[in-house]
């Protein structure tokens, strides 16, 4: 808790910003049953494309939704779906990384070269082929974002793992007749977590925004899922009823924003130089 | 001073090079603007301009420009074709299946040939073997004869009462064949292999129509220029312009703002903006584009979908009011497979929704407790309509009967192959008539083409197709209408159809134009259009 709560006396406005967003888009997510006036898929085709009023507040969409209701249920969807992929991401390029680092050599070679075999294609259009390939739907998008993302942290772990694992510490517990795996998982990973920690939050928004990317090509959600990328582009080939585009593209923007704030506070957090500055 | 006379020379010959450009460039624009090129923005699906490969929504409205064919039709009369390059004293014998008619005197190829009954023929034969798209056009034909340089006979193998609506699309466009020979075409039996005309079709027009092909961009630009040898009597415009704009908002603005003059592709949504607009006017027209519900009339297949009390009740249980409304002005209900604007249609009754009668259908069928079935509603649209918003709107109205539909909104492309295999329990598609007949709709018979797909067979249902033969030959109007209507009785609600929309073509013109008409076979009749003086 200690840690939390240093965290929490720091300075930095926008990295209190961004917790306070990111929190309120989590109780969004949560509460979105609770809190939506209205149901996110029910059609009311009396009330197509009405602008935004009191009984509306985000206007309404072509088959007559309630738009500020889809947006909130559509931040369960989007959160979620950011956050397993980096999860996944997480915990395969972390283990393959640091496999790849500590185990060094011809190993090393091969596994390296294997991410940058993904890393050669441009990420979004690999996703896009993918996600087309196993057919849309929000499972395969996630998967097929979770495959483009992994190699970053494989990358990154094994760096760390190759500076960490010189360490005195390392040879002392060496010495003292540890195993390898003990080495790897006790002496290891936890010093090397800070960097990885901090480039999981800055892609929380990264990972949010491309699957917003995904749904807006169709690769997504499938209709009538309240999803925020698919929103804006129902809105698209009506431009002059700008708010059905307009709000979850709000939401996207806060919510990466948010993520970013918290990445970059928490970087300048973990590193001693920056650390005192605020 | 010589050094200095030379920087001098350099300086006025680079000002006097820019002033000519620049004196160009106004004078390019000052055609535009004087009022005789018509731009047109569309986002079109043109392949080919060969008329013998063509089969693309829009490739009727360049070829129609171009070319001439027997027969055209003209404004936005679709069900009554005009002699075009035949005259009024063209004749049909009394088996009613050979056709002569003499050819129009004067008529010369933009290239300055002759038009002679031997193009004619060398025409429809090239097309009849390349074996290409439009293959079906041609396919009743048994021969087609010259007996002389003025005269064309052709031979059906049956009596056809579409004949003289397919005369009247790109399938029978009259090419220049010296020209068309010198450039690789041929009409030989094996012209599918050989023939070598397509490229050079895509390059510029052979035709005799009111106007020339001169450049075209594929995806890009498309532009036509008047034929000076043209027959007939041309508008005041000498150019025209299709651009490629495949965003309707950019055709909205540029449209708007005078760049354009046609903004062809747009939805009814979005032409709200241009309401109340002086200088724009809104034009709806006529389509005979279907959107219809395919259910799978394989159990194995379609499972639940199978049962006719299912499919009845997925009938009744649809808000048709809601769709309508949906899709704007101009959009009708047809009642079966026949659209307004082929003979006998008839329209689906007011307030044919019957939620309580289509809930006991389901009982009926076992189903009281409902199921869940996918429907597959590509990404794609209808005249602007996107699927996928049909499809919700199925959704929700299929709930109400205790059918959960799952939506799969797959890209277009990749479910044709299920689609024509029959292999989808559940799908919105929509049917664009190839020609503009009551013929071309008989597709959906049970054991026809879209009725495969439905994998509705043949067995038991000879009443359907007894009536369906008559319908093909009957020449007496009366009469057609009589079985047309029978027909669309007996399968509005007794097939694995549910036909929802028959679409509107919502479009808006400058009001500096005169004269835009549109029908579904060539959209907008460009070689009428003319400028306000």
């Amino acid at each position: 808790m200690g840690f939390i709560k240093r965290i929490l006396k720091q300075k930095n406005f926008m990295f209190k910003l961004g917790i306070v967003i990111c929190l309120f888009w989590a109780v969004v997510a949560i509460l979105a049953p609770l809190i939506a006036p209205q149901d996110p898929v029910a059609q009311d085709l009396s009330r197509r494309f009405m602008p935004p009023s009191g009984q509306n507040w985000f206007g309404t969409d072509s088959l007559g939704r309630d738009v500020f209701s889809r947006v909130l249920y559509g931040s369960r969807i989007s959160i979620t779906a950011g956050l397993i992929t980096v999860a996944v991401s997480f915990a395969i390029g972390i283990l393959y990384g640091a496999v790849a680092g500590y185990v060094g050599g011809v190993v090393d070679d091969i596994m390296m070269r294997i991410s940058e075999m993904i890393q050669a294609f441009p990420p979004l259009i690999l996703a896009m082929v993918i996600a087309a390939a196993m057919g849309p739907s929000i499972v395969n998008s996630v998967f097929a974002m979770a495959i483009i993302w992994w190699p970053n942290y494989a990358r990154l772990t094994r760096s760390i793992v190759i500076s960490v694992k010189g360490n005195d510490y390392v040879t002392a517990s060496k010495l003292m007749g540890a195993s390898r795996l003990r080495i790897l998982f006790k002496e290891i990973l936890p010093n090397s977590i800070g960097p990885l920690v901090v480039m999981s939050t800055l892609d929380l928004g990264n990972a949010i925004l491309m699957f917003s990317g995904l749904s807006f090509l169709g690769l997504g959600v499938q209709p009538p899922t309240p999803e925020w990328g698919a929103m804006v582009s129902d809105g698209v080939s009506t431009f002059q009823n700008w708010w059905i585009s307009t709000f979850p593209g709000l939401a996207i923007f806060t919510v990466a924003m948010g993520a970013n704030f918290i990445g970059d506070g928490l970087r300048d957090y973990l590193d001693p130089k920056l650390r005192n500055q605020l | 001073m010589k050094k200095f006379s030379l920087r001098r020379l350099i300086c006025a010959a680079l000002a006097g090079t820019l002033l000519a450009a620049s004196l160009a460039g106004c004078s390019g624009q000052g055609t535009g603007s004087t009022g005789k090129t018509v731009v047109i923005g569309a986002a079109t699906d043109l392949k080919t301009l060969d008329p013998g490969h063509a089969y693309e929504v829009y490739a009727n409205m360049i070829t129609y420009a171009t070319y001439d064919m027997l027969f055209r039709i003209e404004g936005s009369d679709i069900e009554n074709p005009k002699p075009s390059l035949t005259t009024d004293a063209w004749s049909l014998d009394d088996s009613r299946t050979v056709y002569t008619f003499p050819l129009r005197e004067g008529v010369k190829f933009a290239s300055g040939n002759e038009l002679t009954s031997a193009d004619v023929v060398w025409s429809i034969k090239r097309v009849m073997n390349l074996k290409s798209n439009t293959a079906a056009h041609v396919a009743g034909i048994k021969s087609v004869e010259a007996p002389d340089a003025k005269t064309v006979k052709i031979t059906l193998k049956e009596p056809d009462a579409s004949f003289l609506t397919k005369l009247a699309s790109n399938a029978f466009c009259v090419l220049d064949s010296k020209l068309m020979k010198e450039n690789g075409g041929t009409d030989a039996e094996d012209a599918a292999s050989t023939d070598k005309g397509q490229a050079y079709l895509d390059k510029q027009s052979a035709g005799s129509g009111p106007f020339k092909l001169t450049s075209w961009v594929k995806g890009s630009e498309l532009v036509l220029e008047k034929n000076p040898n043209y027959w007939g009597t041309s508008t005041n415009v000498e150019k025209i312009i299709l651009k490629e704009i495949p965003d309707s908002n950019t055709q909205i603005q540029m449209l708007d703002k005078g760049e354009i003059d046609i903004a062809l592709t747009l939805n009814a949504d979005n032409i709200a903006q241009l309401k109340g607009k002086n200088n724009v006017e809104i034009k709806t027209a006529s389509t005979a584009v279907c959107t219809f519900l395919l259910m799978n009339n394989d159990s194995k297949i379609g499972g639940p979908m199978a049962n006719a009390d299912v499919q009845q009740a997925v009938r009744l249980a649809i808000d048709y009011q809601g769709l309508k409304t949906m899709c704007g002005e101009g959009a009708t209900l047809p009642w079966s497979i026949v659209p307004q604007g082929f003979v006998g249609a008839k329209n689906r009754p007011d307030n044919y929704q019957n939620v309580e009668k289509a809930k006991e259908l389901m009982k009926k069928a076992g189903y009281e407790k409902g199921f869940e079935i996918t429907l597959t509603a590509a990404n794609f649209d209808t005249e602007g309509m996107k699927w996928g918003d049909i499809g919700q709107k199925i959704q929700n109205d299929l709930k109400q009967i205790g059918i959960t539909v799952k939506l799969e909104t797959p890209e277009f492309s990749n479910i044709l192959d299920q689609y024509r295999n029959g292999e989808i329990p559940f799908l919105l598609m929509h049917w664009s008539p190839d020609y503009y007949d009551i013929n071309n709709q008989l597709a959906f018979l049970p054991g026809d083409t879209v009725g495969e797909r439905a994998k509705w067979s043949a067995e038991g249902h000879d009443d359907l197709i007894e009536l369906g033969n008559k319908i093909i030959g009957e020449a007496d109007k009366e009469k057609r209408t009589q079985y047309s209507q029978e027909l669309q009785d007996k399968m509005a609600e007794n097939s694995p159809y549910a036909f929802l929309l028959q679409h509107p073509k919502t479009f808006a013109v400058s009001k500096t134009l005169n004269n835009v008409a549109y029908n579904d076979l060539s959209k907008i009749q460009l070689a009428e259009i003319s400028i306000a003086e």
